[in-house]
């Protein structure tokens, strides 16, 4: 029987297909010799003759080498190539000093990160999920308190570690591979993962000093729980583990409602979501920007840029708010050419959305939703602050949103999802890794 | 029964997708089941099963799962919605052919 599954397996070019497939015809061929022993066969003839009933090894391997090969989602890979360049000739009409070659440098870089993530096998978050989030987590309190000693006052909530923001979407695939390693663990694992979601909003609140990243990672996070629960990871009922849940969304916005409003009401923070609600009335400070906003929305021409503003030698509108790059492309090109952005980012969604449905693979499926969830809320918040309904505040567009930390972390997302793709007839449910130590103990029972 | 097998091997995604369309169901159990339905006449084998089965997969008319049953770790198929919908029209257009093969062999001529 080996022998035969040596020569099958040994036809299927992808090295990473070959154990799924070896388990599923070892299973069948021990079946079939089962069945064979009922009638009162020997075990070793049993087996010979069901492996004889398989057929020819070298045939069928080939076959199923036709099925099992990685693939690229070309229409992903193209988008995100257009959609660099085109951002990049953007950046250079918004800025072409100093920071114009720094930033075609991250954007090689970013192409390469895309490239280099699709080709290894994402199965590995699965694998290592909790040490990695361990260790980044080890690293960035290192790093802040080390290397930034200026900036450990994090703790006290000022200052944050440089490229932050952004890097602390990174979190998301982490937990994912978290949630993987709490599989079938009950109860106490939903408690856990709860704790972890609080834990790293906190954290990454502290880091990046960002409210608007907590508070998307943490929604992010509690969805992806939802979704786990959804699919059984946890072998619990699932509508104990849902109120769970539920309960882990309203406790900490009870708490943040109830310490901005109740003991903070003259908080920062307060005011400049009162200044969303009635900008006339803080023109002078946060209000100020959703003014700009209207004005350029009720200057804008539908194709080209509004002459009347230029004429008046106004200045453009990404000088004062830099996330605003979407409106300043309706107040340079037009509003059809604001429109056909915010077209292109719904086809990309809807491209990696189609990556996510068509996941069997539990892994696969969780990781590129969490990828695609991150791309969503950013670029939900981020276009419907573009046009001043949602409070001036930290988002990134893929593509739009220039410097370094933002166009690497979309790539590694972007990379992660080809990579989910690339191996979703191929990978095997990943085994996790265990600590040395953590295995001597299973042993010993 | 010996039944050629350019008949059988066109229309076995149909029988296995309907298979499925009962209840998940590993490779061997659909080999079994199979046989039982048909009274002996299909007797298919494990080597056509297995890499039509995953193609199957991988047009996601299919999806599979790991269980424990009977203490042994098996790998189950389930039909999807898209897989639902393939049935549907691949047992339309069998309905049809084999209404225009019965309605020849019956034409007196």
């Amino acid at each position: 029987m080996e022998e035969f599954i040596r020569k099958l397996t040994e036809q299927i070019r992808c090295a990473k297909a070959r154990e799924g497939v070896a388990q599923e015809i070892e299973a069948h061929i021990m079946d079939q010799a089962a069945a064979y022993e009922k009638d009162g066969v020997s075990h070793e003839e049993a087996v010979a003759r069901a492996v004889r009933e398989m057929g020819d090894p070298v045939e069928i391997g080939i076959e199923l080498d036709a099925v099992h090969r990685p693939k690229l989602d070309a229409a992903l890979l193209g988008m995100t190539f257009v959609g660099s360049i085109l951002g990049l000739l953007f950046f250079r009409a918004l800025d072409s000093g100093y920071l114009f070659p720094r930033q075609c440098l991250f954007t090689l870089l970013g192409f390469g990160v895309v490239v280099g993530v699709c080709l290894i096998d994402y199965t590995f978050i699965g694998r290592w999920g909790s040490l990695l989030y361990g260790a980044v987590t080890v690293l960035l309190l290192v790093g802040a308190l080390g290397i930034f000693p200026q900036q450990a006052k994090w703790i006290q909530g000022y200052g944050h570690v440089p490229g932050m923001t952004y890097a602390s979407y990174l979190y998301v695939p982490l937990f994912v591979g978290v949630l993987y390693r709490f599989k079938g663990k009950g109860m106490r694992a939903v408690a856990a993962s709860v704790g972890l979601l609080l834990a790293t909003s906190f954290i990454t609140w502290g880091f990046s000093g960002r409210s608007i990243v907590a508070v998307n990672l943490y929604l992010i996070n509690i969805l992806l729980l939802l979704a786990a629960i959804g699919k059984g990871w946890f072998s619990v009922k699932r509508g104990r583990a849902a109120a769970v849940a539920a309960a882990a969304f309203f406790l900490p916005l009870v708490y943040v409602l109830g310490r901005v409003f109740l003991s903070e009401p003259d908080s920062y923070m307060l005011m400049r979501l009162r200044a969303f609600w009635d900008p006339a009335a803080y023109a002078l400070d946060s209000g100020y920007i959703y003014e700009r906003i209207q004005d350029v929305l009720r200057g804008a021409e539908l194709i080209g840029a509004d002459a009347a503003a230029q004429a008046a030698g106004g200045q453009p509108i990404w000088s004062f708010y830099a996330d605003l790059q979407l409106l300043y492309i309706v107040q340079s090109y037009g509003l059809i050419a604001g429109l056909a952005v915010v077209a292109a980012l719904l086809a990309f969604a809807l491209r990696a959305g189609r990556i996510v449905r068509r996941q069997t693979n539990e892994l696969g499926y969780l990781l590129s939703l969490g990828c695609l969830l991150v791309f969503g809320f950013n670029c939900i918040e981020g276009i419907l602050m573009n046009f001043g309904w949602f409070p001036a505040t930290t988002t990134f567009l893929p593509f739009l949103t220039h410097g370094g930390s933002a166009t690497l972390v979309y790539a590694v997302l972007i990379g992660l999802l080809l990579s989910v793709h690339r191996y979703e007839d191929v990978a095997a449910a990943p085994k996790p890794f265990r600590l040395p130590f953590y295995r001597q103990k299973i042993r010993a029972d | 029964m010996a039944i050629d097998r350019s008949l059988l091997s066109g229309s076995t995604a149909m029988l296995l997708l309907r298979l499925l369309e009962e209840r998940d169901m590993y490779g061997y159990e659909m080999i079994e089941t199979l046989e039982q339905k048909s009274q002996n006449v299909f007797t298919l084998k494990a080597g056509t099963l297995y890499p039509l089965l995953h193609s199957l997969e991988e047009k996601g008319l299919l999806t599979c799962y790991e269980r424990e049953a009977d203490g042994k770790v098996r790998k189950y198929y389930s039909i999807t919605r898209e897989g639902r919908k393939n049935l549907k029209a691949r047992r339309e257009e069998w309905q049809e052919y084999q209404r225009a093969v019965v309605s020849v062999l019956q034409t007196a001529w």
